[in-house]
């Protein structure tokens, strides 16, 4: 399997009055062609920051620091703004978690699409509306063509997200973000946006990295998940390693911590703690603190990825010491 | 638990209609129907779940039953008297609410100390020192500590300020708690932290529950009984065990089977109901079965009448053609 995108020891930073910001510190990851990869972390722990990244459009503040992003074979890490334009909503498309805001209200729905599809092929108005129509009708909306002409306020959340859906697809994107793209939605729009995102990935065979917080989500979508903490990458496999042999102490607090239906009513088993504040040089392990197994190493050092199978590794000194006891 | 089965609440078809586009006149001609005659019980020391989609009405439920709302029809019952039309001052003593938004729910510019010790000034209750100590009290109860009390909360994640707004409603030692949404905005490793707060709290307080989410996972976990409402109306209430179990409403067996869940294989092996189409609007629901437009089972009975919320076995009540026949 080729990788469309590799990411090697991305670094990046904020200033903040407050001080610096370490918001990644060394990501290191790959998304075969075809895959779908899941990143599920908690707010703060870094997973929109990647993709920012990634496509360079962090705020201003925000700096890569230091770091490869590979993307189709080419460096794009110091690729200018123009030449991200054209990768953008081209080779990589991308779908925000807020559906009422990233649309603009003063143009219809129609007009939105055209100008992505105009603005990367060379084809004529009417055939740009030709495939509007078409993307309409693949993502599930009903009278495309009446929909065309209506503005997003006309659309509801559900629709909107499949508005956005069906632009970030028009291209045919290589590369498909999707950060936490339901999170503002219900339940069972959810599952259709869901299902809509797996008939997809079959039928052009895109990749895709969905950013979410919801591990029930990347068990149902995704092949393989990357698991971050406090700008780290501190475990990554493919999807049964992840929920059936988790091996950093923060994966396993996270699925014991997620009642299940087919739970009685045993009591839940929280992290305890609060997520790391990101101000100033890390050093340790930032999941340190609320570690139920940390050990003098990790107040000390921080440790490095290791790979404990093929594609499976994790982040933890646990990993390093010879005896360690069960689960 | 002989205690439990004391109705500590009642609602009797309760509903609520917001006006909505006004004329020139300020007439308004069309109602958003919010809650369309509900009626369930919790008995004392009990929780009951409501969960549904947004724009369900389960908001406006717990809102109206607390009176922030003025019910539009429909009676409330609480520990045996009608406060439908009650001075809800002395009650606000024994019925509270948890917020959904921790970020919005407190005033910036208050401490944490003053903000948990407003319910107590507004209610007349201990003063002076033994206030400041209470506040103490509560600070501790809900997993904080009493160097918090002088901060603002600006200061605090928002799964702390959560805390805050649970010790601020336990200050006036209420009875019954509507918690609408209390996790929803927090993250995943601290909603557990703030669920296993509220059973504990439960526990050793004897209080009782409404608790208003669409974590449908989570409202299994800490309900009794699970309410489902869709537009404005109670469509299905039953023991927890038993609405997940066997869901008798096409809605609530959609519902969940559209939950994700965290588990690899389960997911695999789990058959999806993909619902068609979005909910319809409350200012002109369906005429019959307001479900009918999404419903794979629709029948031509659906669109003619409404299908009355009928018991279907011990306390497993349903809203649906289907299964009253």
């Amino acid at each position: 399997m080729n990788n469309i995108l590799e990411v090697k020891n991305l670094k990046t930073i904020f200033h903040t009055y407050a001080g610096q910001i370490s918001a990644l510190n060394n990501i290191s990851f790959s998304i075969g062609q075809g895959e779908a990869v899941g990143i599920v972390g908690e707010s703060g722990s870094g997973k929109s920051v990647t993709m920012l990244s990634i496509i360079k459009l962090l705020s201003e503040n925000g700096r890569i620091i230091e770091g490869q992003i590979t993307f189709n074979g080419k460096d794009i890490r110091n690729a200018g703004e123009k030449e991200m334009q054209n990768i953008r909503g081209n080779d990589i498309g991308m779908i925000f978690q807020d559906p009422m805001t990233s649309l603009n209200p003063l143009f219809t729905i129609g007009n939105q699409l055209m100008e992505a599809i105009l603005k990367h092929n060379r084809i004529s108005k009417a055939q740009a509306k030709q495939k509007a129509i078409e993307m309409l009708k693949l993502v599930g909306i009903p009278s495309p063509e009446k929909r065309l002409s209506q503005y997003p306020h006309e659309f509801s959340g559900g629709m909107r997200q499949r508005a956005m859906i069906a632009m970030a697809l028009s291209c045919e994107p290589k590369l498909l973000i999707a950060d936490e793209p339901t999170t503002a939605l219900d339940v069972t729009i959810q599952a259709q946006i869901m299902e809509l995102m797996k008939e997809l990935k079959n039928k052009i065979n895109t990749s895709i990295i969905l950013i979410t917080h919801d591990l029930g989500l990347v068990a149902d979508v995704c092949d393989r998940i990357i698991v971050m903490y406090g700008g780290t990458i501190v475990e990554q496999g493919k999807v049964d390693e992840i929920f059936y042999n988790p091996q950093h102490p923060y994966t396993m607090g996270l699925l014991k911590s997620i009642p299940r239906l087919n739970m009685g009513k045993e009591r839940l088993k929280p992290i305890d703690g609060q997520p790391p504040d990101l101000i100033g040089a890390p050093y340790g392990c930032p999941f340190v603190a609320r570690c139920p197994k940390a050990m003098q190493i990790c107040d000390i050092k921080k440790p490095e990825y290791k790979e404990v199978g093929k594609g499976h590794g994790a982040a933890c000194w646990l990993l390093y010491t010879k005896n360690r006891g069960g689960e | 638990m002989a205690a439990k089965d004391k109705k500590i609440l009642e609602v009797k078809n309760l509903t609520k209609f917001f006006p909505v586009k006004k004329d020139f006149f300020g007439t308004s001609h069309s109602m958003v129907k919010a809650v369309d005659n509900v009626s369930f019980y919790i008995n004392k020391g009990e929780t009951l779940g409501l969960v549904g989609e947004s724009g369900c009405g389960k908001t406006t439920t717990g809102r109206t039953i607390l009176r922030l709302h003025e019910p539009t029809a429909g009676e409330i019952i609480f520990e045996g008297n009608n406060i439908t039309e009650a001075d809800m001052k002395p009650l606000r003593k024994k019925m509270q609410i948890i917020f959904q938004d921790p970020y919005a729910s407190l005033n910036p510019r208050m401490t944490v100390g003053d903000i948990i010790g407003e319910p107590m000034e507004i209610h007349d209750l201990e003063k002076g020192s033994q206030r400041k100590d209470k506040i103490y009290q509560l600070l501790e109860m809900v997993g904080l500590n009493r160097e918090h009390a002088s901060r603002y909360p600006h200061e605090f994640s928002g799964g702390q300020r959560q805390r805050v707004g649970i010790a601020r409603a336990l200050a006036v030692k209420p009875e019954f708690i509507v918690c609408d949404e209390p996790i929803s905005a927090l993250d995943v490793s601290i909603q557990a932290q703030i669920v296993n707060m509220l059973e504990d709290l439960q526990a050793s307080l004897g209080l009782t529950y409404l608790f208003i989410a669409h974590d449908l996972s989570m409202v299994k976990h800490i309900s009794d009984k699970v309410g489902v409402m869709y537009l404005g109306k109670l469509i299905e209430l039953a023991d927890s065990e038993e609405i997940y179990s066997k869901p008798a409403h096409p809605y609530t067996q959609a519902l969940l089977s559209s939950i994700p869940i965290a588990d690899p294989s389960e997911s695999r092996k789990k058959k999806r109901i993909i619902l068609e189409g979005d909910v319809p609007s409350p200012i002109n629901p369906p005429s019959g079965c307001r479900f009918r437009t999404r419903c794979r089972y629709s029948m031509k009975k659906c669109e003619e009448l409404e299908p009355e919320f009928k018991e279907i076995s011990i306390g497993h009540f349903c809203a649906c053609h289907l299964v009253s026949e």
